[in-house]
């Protein structure tokens, strides 16, 4: 191989007197300066409020009647900036201070770097302030309003893109590393996963629908959620781990044919995975098999990544002990090898059936998040704090004590949340001796948690402290900085336009036929070795591994008339009823209430009928949930009267003694903006939603009437008077309510029985 | 007429085979990928992260 930064050839002719064209350069640490302590100030307020709500959980009392207080508005705002603020800032500071070096050269643009900074962290702002106010999309981990997520696409895909694929081509390094692969497979993915997600028809300045319904939805919500676990909480911290790591422990990655093996397998098998979120749902089986069987498959590449970091240390073991960047990575890794065993083992349908919906899953993230990501970042910027501020890292001390108090308030968090799923997935499905519920009631499976929510939230106030401890040395490191950072020139020969690949392996083997050889030669990996030193080229592979997955999965979901059968007795929702819907995705329902019941028999004895994909083709978007920290509601349609609704929503307890359900008093005495019902009409007449042809001008009208029936109603079983109340947001919520899963137990029309589908 | 053909087949040996065939991959690429961290032959590029700070010349794969 010869090019001018490395090649042999140029080595040679350089000493024969020929120019090889040396270039001086600097390294922006400014910019990674920015992205560390905005890491650091969006992880506290992403802990922080994660803390929070975590109490509300064990003292629901803590929303203090306030909308923007609420759990369901406010644990939105915890996921994405725990995700997006804490992790996207993580990711930005590994990305903009290992490519500089492994690329040998300043990032493609500081006008891009600084746009990329300050658009990423006015994204941020943007969500913290539209969550709570309960501008939401109402699909997990996707939560922003249309706005926003043309401001991310923007920034993501396009800033930040251009900046990362312009410095990799003005690189002066040959071959890009191990670590740089990952980064193009997440910013990659993500834009295809952000873009195909958010497709939404605008019905306001801050409200949208999904252009996807039901069952479709739900995929394509899934495919997109676990793929940001993938593509945005994995792949880019497996960079981190394959430059900071080796990095860290001064020795190179233990085996990079390794890593090749697992940045292949992992980028390929991960997008297949995302329906075993669906387990038992109304989504096609063969679908939810798919999903399960690529995410047993995904263990293979997760523990290769795994052992390929904890062998990196081989030789340098002793050091772990004293030096906490390496602790931080040793547990992150090995909190790696753990979720990625207990991720594919949840994904089994028969633990599935267990864990889903209840605190395993909630415990298996956790660990996830806090033990991965957390101490991955955590590791990475105390080895960035003394070469970033250009001084000693303040207190070795204080690092280590960080790190035994955040793994103490993460296996406490873990365990806890371990045993709270368990416990409640056993007490849902129990039965007594006469073949009824153990537990009928829902709330004793609740009540039976707090304990659990407990220790909860001690571990995560451990987790918290930890981060202040950080805090404390990131600030006291800064302070002792020198006056002016040094900004030392470096010196590389550019990079020589024409690629001259080193000569391939010739496969040295004797007796072996000629298909042996070949293979021989094939996993020497030289064809590999030139796509390394390709970045585009690279790039499209990687878009190829991810597309055939997606389209495998998306295109039978779509074509296949089988897939979304229709129910003749299933109608679109009136006009009051969407509102009262658009109130149920605004409050974050979605977090503690699936409408989604599986077909086992402990859950038609508990909730009815199990849900059929048919009842979901108008609901745009679908709001099947995955957590029930309170019960699955698509059956909850006429099971109880309007004013129990009502009295519930005022306080909860009231009704049901010993509920955690944060009040909803607002609700109650709140106008309804009744204008805006043509508004959302049109906007699901546009998405095919099967309206009549006045239904927008009557919308407003019909709206009105059926708010008035219902209050008379409420006023009938002993509420307050109708006048008083009939223009209440409550009431559309109560006429959502009363309306889901009904559909089916209507009669038919004439001769439209159910539509059996084809198969 | 193709429905009536598979649900007469006795496909229940296929489970087994594909996961001997999962385990026999699974094994081979875990022997060759540990096995060949230890050739040498990668040494050069995993060098990467280890040798930025001072950029030298003929430091490449072809330098070897």
């Amino acid at each position: 191989m010869s090019d001018s930064t490395n090649g042999a050839a140029n080595g040679a002719s350089s000493t024969n007197g020929s120019a090889v064209v040396m270039e001086k350069f600097t390294y922006d640490d400014a910019i990674v300066r920015k992205f560390m302590i905005a890491t650091f100030l969006w992880g506290l307020i992403a802990f922080l409020a994660g803390l929070f709500i975590a109490a509300q959980l064990a003292l629901p009392a803590l929303n203090f009647d306030i909308p923007w207080l609420t759990f369901g508005r406010l644990r939105p705002l915890h996921t994405n900036a725990a995700i997006f603020a804490f992790g996207g800032n993580a990711i930005f500071t590994a990305v903009y201070y290992s490519v500089q070096r492994l690329c040998r050269a300043r990032m493609y643009s500081d006008l891009l770097s600084n746009l990329h900074f300050w658009g990423w962290q006015a994204i941020i702002v943007a969500a913290a302030v539209t969550l709570p106010l309960g501008y939401t999309q109402g699909k997990e981990y996707a939560e922003l309003e249309w706005p926003i997520d043309i401001a991310i696409a923007v920034v993501w895909a396009g800033i930040f893109g251009a900046n990362l694929l312009g410095t990799l081509i003005k690189r002066r390094e040959r071959h890009i590393y191990v670590a740089i692969w990952f980064y193009i497979a997440s910013w990659l993915t993500v834009c295809v996963l952000h873009i195909f997600n958010s497709l939404v028809v605008v019905a306001g300045p801050l409200k949208s629908y999904s252009v996807y319904a039901g069952v479709q939805d739900a995929f394509i919500q899934w495919w997109y959620g676990h793929n940001a676990v993938a593509f945005f909480l994995t792949t880019p911290f497996l960079g981190m781990m394959y430059y900071f790591l080796p990095k860290a422990a001064n020795r190179p990655v233990f085996s990079y044919k390794l890593s090749i093996v697992h940045f292949w397998s992992l980028v390929f098998i991960y997008i297949w995975a995302g329906p075993h979120h669906l387990h038992y749902t109304s989504l096609p089986a063969w679908a939810s098999t798919l999903g399960m069987l690529f995410s047993v498959m995904l263990w293979m590449p997760s523990w290769g990544g795994m052992i390929n970091g904890l062998l990196t240390l081989r030789g340098a073991w002793h050091r772990v002990a004293t030096d906490p960047v390496l602790k931080f990575f040793v547990v992150g890794i090995t909190f790696y090898g753990m979720s990625t065993f207990e991720g594919p083992m949840l994904s089994v349908k028969s633990v599935n059936a267990l864990s889903h919906y209840t605190d395993w899953t909630i415990g298996h993230v956790h660990a996830g998040t806090l033990g991965w990501n957390g101490f991955m970042t955590f590791g990475m910027i105390y080895f960035l704090l003394p070469r970033l501020f250009q001084t000693n890292l303040w207190s070795v001390r204080l690092a280590t004590a960080h790190f035994w108090v955040g793994m103490l308030g993460i296996i406490m968090y873990w365990l806890s949340m371990y045993g709270a799923g368990v416990t409640q997935g056993l007490m849902w499905r129990a039965f007594d001796e006469t073949g009824s519920l153990a537990y009928p009631d829902f709330v004793e499976t609740v009540t039976r948690l707090i304990p659990m929510y407990w220790i909860r939230f001690a571990g995560g106030g451990l987790f918290v402290l930890g981060v202040l401890f950080m805090g404390v040395n990131m600030l006291m490191t800064w302070l002792s900085r020198p006056p002016k950072y040094d900004e030392p020139v470096h010196e590389a020969p550019k990079l020589d336009p024409v690629y001259k690949p080193a000569p391939a392996y010739r496969s040295d083997l004797e007796n072996v036929v000629g298909l042996g050889r070949k293979f021989d030669e094939f996993t020497h990996l030289g064809w590999h070795r030139k796509w390394e030193a390709r970045p585009v080229k690279f790039t499209v592979w990687v878009l190829v591994a991810v597309a055939v997955a997606s389209l495998f999965e998306a295109i039978p979901t779509w074509l296949v008339e089988a897939n979304r059968p229709t129910i003749a007795t299933v109608k679109p929702y009136t006009p009051l009823e969407l509102l009262g819907r658009d109130i149920y995705v605004a409050e974050g329902c979605y977090v503690c209430h699936s409408q989604m019941v599986r077909p086992m028999r402990h859950e038609t004895e508990r909730y009815g009928e199990y849900s059929k994909p048919g009842e979901f083709v108008y609901d745009h978007p679908f709001q099947w949930g995955s957590r029930r920290i309170g019960p699955d509601l698509h059956r909850i349609g006429g099971a109880r009267n309007h004013l129990w609704h009502w009295q519930h929503f005022e306080n909860p307890r009231q009704i049901s003694a010993g509920s955690i359900m944060p009040g909803y008093p607002w609700l109650l005495e709140q106008d309804l903006d009744f204008g805006q019902a043509a508004s959302r009409v049109r906007a699901m007449s546009f998405l095919g939603v099967p309206y009549d042809a006045d239904a927008v001008l009557t919308a407003e009208d019909l709206a009105r009437a059926q708010a008035s029936q219902i209050a008379e109603e409420i006023t009938i079983q002993g509420g307050p008077d109708a006048e008083s109340i009939e223009t209440k947001k409550a009431l559309a919520l109560i006429a959502y309510l009363q309306r889901l899963g009904t559909d089916i137990m209507a009669a038919p029309d004439a001769e439209d029985a159910e539509q059996e589908p084809e198969d | 007429m193709l429905r009536d053909v598979v649900s007469s087949l006795d496909l229940s040996v296929y489970p087994t085979i594909a996961m001997v065939l999962f385990i026999a991959v699974f094994c081979v690429v875990s022997f060759r990928a540990i096995r060949a961290g230890k050739t040498g032959e990668h040494d050069q590029v995993a060098q990467l992260p280890l040798r930025e700070d001072v950029p030298e010349l003929g430091s490449g794969e072809a330098a070897r």
